[in-house]
């Protein structure tokens, strides 16, 4: 997948859809191009824990030095961070949008001077937690950061799995729109 | 020998007459000769119309030798007729009172005849009474004849009841008067009827309006003062309410023609929807029903416009809609999401690729997802049972368990 990088580092922010058998895969393409392009990737996860995420992406042969986690699934699942997890924040609750803010805030700043691209995993695990309204809210929230940054942004969702005054919301908040071709 | 009466109205026919024996109080007109007059009155004033049918027949050949009628005939006829009749000499005073009069008022014949004091009976609120002797002399002075003049009398057993009265002067053939005849129908009933069907209007939980044939507003009940924010006194005698229910013109020019159409093509109009603005400046959604009202003859009389609020109605309905939406997006795919999870660690198991750690990590992250995604269907079935309150009981419940 070829991801539209901008020379400028100005921060452009993309809804990438994908089939959901392919939503995983689509992950660790979307995190190697980031990454060895020489970027810094900020994964908010509601789908897949660090532990396993860290895995596929070594697997993939991406350079976890590059890669931060904002895990908001392990605490919630087994209410217990995993041991001896490295760059990664976990917030208690899928659902807790305040504390997930708060974690990319704090990441950016952390980060701070380096080309970052953040990259939200998934809308559609999200929707399980909170209702649609909420979700565009955060969505509104993190864009509208990211945007005053400058900074890039992949949001993942699940192709015909978002209704579509859902998705209209959504599209304002992106600069494009990215359809698996598989 | 016959005596020939004539009315002032020259549409009055003249009979001819026996002399009835028993002249009465009458000295110079018969009981009989009065009956026929009142016969006729009668038949004019619509009231008797099967016991008139052969004067109808020969209004202008009437006589009592050629029907071989006597006067006996005509004093049973009205002293039997269904209708109050009273005769007053023309001081006043009650010559002929008959079996309907006493049977509506309570009084007898023998009670009020020579007299004019039952009408103290029947009117004993003074005030009133002047009321109902100032129209009736009013007539009297003006010659007039008084039609469907509605008054409430007490009867004798004290019960109230409607009348309505046609009265006239009697005059002999040379214009004096004989005396006066009251005609009373007690519509009591009907206009127990009337008020009944009134109030059930007025008070119908549905806007009701009536607009005459040139579309000017003559009714609006309680519900369309509380829909519209207009009260009857602002809208009734004239079509400008409805400039104010539809500002925008084009959307009124729609309306109009809409309803219009309609009516050209003599249909009625079933739920038709249209959007209006109460006084209060609110949008309201209506669904109308319109029916043109016609009398015998075939002519227009009017329109009756039934409109129910639907407002409520319809933004559930749309809500709804958006929270299936809602509820579609946050089950079906969140399902599949699991499941493709579920494929991807029986695929990291197959590979060996996959700890005991992570795979009780996934089962239990999926489990959550499945937990919340039944706390999620309840959630809708929830609202479902709301909206669908006609659901059965048993179905209710098992949505909500």
């Amino acid at each position: 997948m070829d991801l539209p990088f901008n020379e400028d580092n100005e921060g452009m922010i993309y809804l990438v859809l994908s089939e959901p058998r392919n939503l995983r895969k689509k992950n660790i393409e979307v995190i190697k191009e980031i990454t060895d392009k020489g970027f810094t990737a900020i994964v908010i996860s509601t789908n897949d824990p660090y532990s396993v995420l860290r895995k596929d992406y070594l697997k993939g042969g991406i350079n976890l030095e590059n890669v931060h986690f904002i895990d908001a699934i392990t605490k919630y699942a087994i209410g217990k961070e995993s041991e001896g997890a490295v760059n990664c924040t976990f917030v208690n609750n899928p659902s807790n949008l305040t504390d997930m803010g708060i974690a990319v805030t704090e990441l950016l700043k952390h980060i701070e001077g380096d080309n970052v691209w953040v990259i939200l995993d998934s809308v559609n695990s999200m929707l399980i937690y909170i209702s649609s309204v909420n979700l565009t809210k955060f969505i509104h929230f993190i864009t509208s950061k990211l945007k005053i940054l400058d900074i890039s942004g992949v949001l993942l969702a699940v192709e015909n799995g978002i209704d579509p005054s859902t998705l209209a919301q959504l599209e304002g908040f992106v600069d494009g729109i990215i359809k698996s071709e598989e | 020998m016959g005596a020939l009466f004539r009315g002032k109205d020259p549409q009055d026919v003249s009979f001819n007459c026996y002399l009835a024996p028993d002249a009465g109080i009458l000295p110079k007109v018969t009981v009989s000769q009065v009956y026929i007059q009142v016969l006729h009155f009668s038949h004019e004033a619509n009231l008797m119309q099967k016991e008139n049918q052969h004067s109808n027949e020969n209004p202008g050949e009437f006589s009592i030798e050629k029907a071989s009628l006597t006067a006996e005939f005509f004093e049973t006829l009205l002293m039997n007729a269904n209708v109050w009749i009273a005769f007053l000499d023309p001081k006043g005073s009650i010559v002929v009172w008959n079996t309907a009069a006493e049977e509506i008022s309570g009084y007898t014949a023998g009670e009020v005849r020579g007299s004019n004091d039952i009408w103290k009976k029947l009117y004993p609120d003074p005030e009133y009474r002047k009321v109902v002797t100032e129209k009736i002399n009013d007539a009297i002075l003006n010659r007039q004849k008084l039609e469907h003049f509605e008054t409430t009398i007490l009867s004798k057993e004290r019960v109230k009841k409607q009348i309505s009265w046609n009265t006239r002067e009697i005059l002999d053939q040379n214009n004096e008067t004989l005396g006066y005849i009251a005609m009373g129908r007690d519509i009591s009933e009907i206009v127990s009827l009337g008020t009944k069907f009134r109030t059930l209007l007025m008070n119908a939980n549905v806007w009701v309006a009536f607009l005459d044939s040139q579309t000017h507003i003559e009714v609006w009940n309680n519900a369309a003062e509380e829909i519209s924010g207009y009260t009857a006194d602002e809208v009734t005698g004239s079509n400008d309410v409805w400039k104010k229910l539809y500002p925008d013109p084009e959307y009124r020019k729609s309306v109009t023609d809409k309803i219009l159409d309609i009516i050209a093509n003599k249909k009625d109009i079933e739920n038709f929807e249209s959007k209006i603005i109460s006084k209060d400046r609110s949008q309201k959604i209506i669904s109308w029903n319109t029916r043109e009202l016609k009398n015998g003859d075939g002519n227009t009389l009017g329109y009756i416009m039934i409109g129910r609020d639907i407002t409520t109605e319809k933004k559930l309905h749309a809500e709804m809609i958006e929270y299936i939406g809602e509820s579609a997006m946050r089950l079906k795919n969140p399902v599949e999401v699991i499941k493709y999870n579920m494929d991807e660690m029986i695929k990291r198991l197959e590979k060996g690729e996959c700890t005991t750690e992570d795979l009780i990590l996934q089962i239990k992250i999926q489990t959550k997802n499945a937990e919340q995604i039944v706390e999620n269907l309840h959630e809708l079935n929830r609202a479902v049972s709301l909206v669908f309150e006609d659901m059965p009981p048993e179905l209710k419940r098992f949505l909500s368990e």
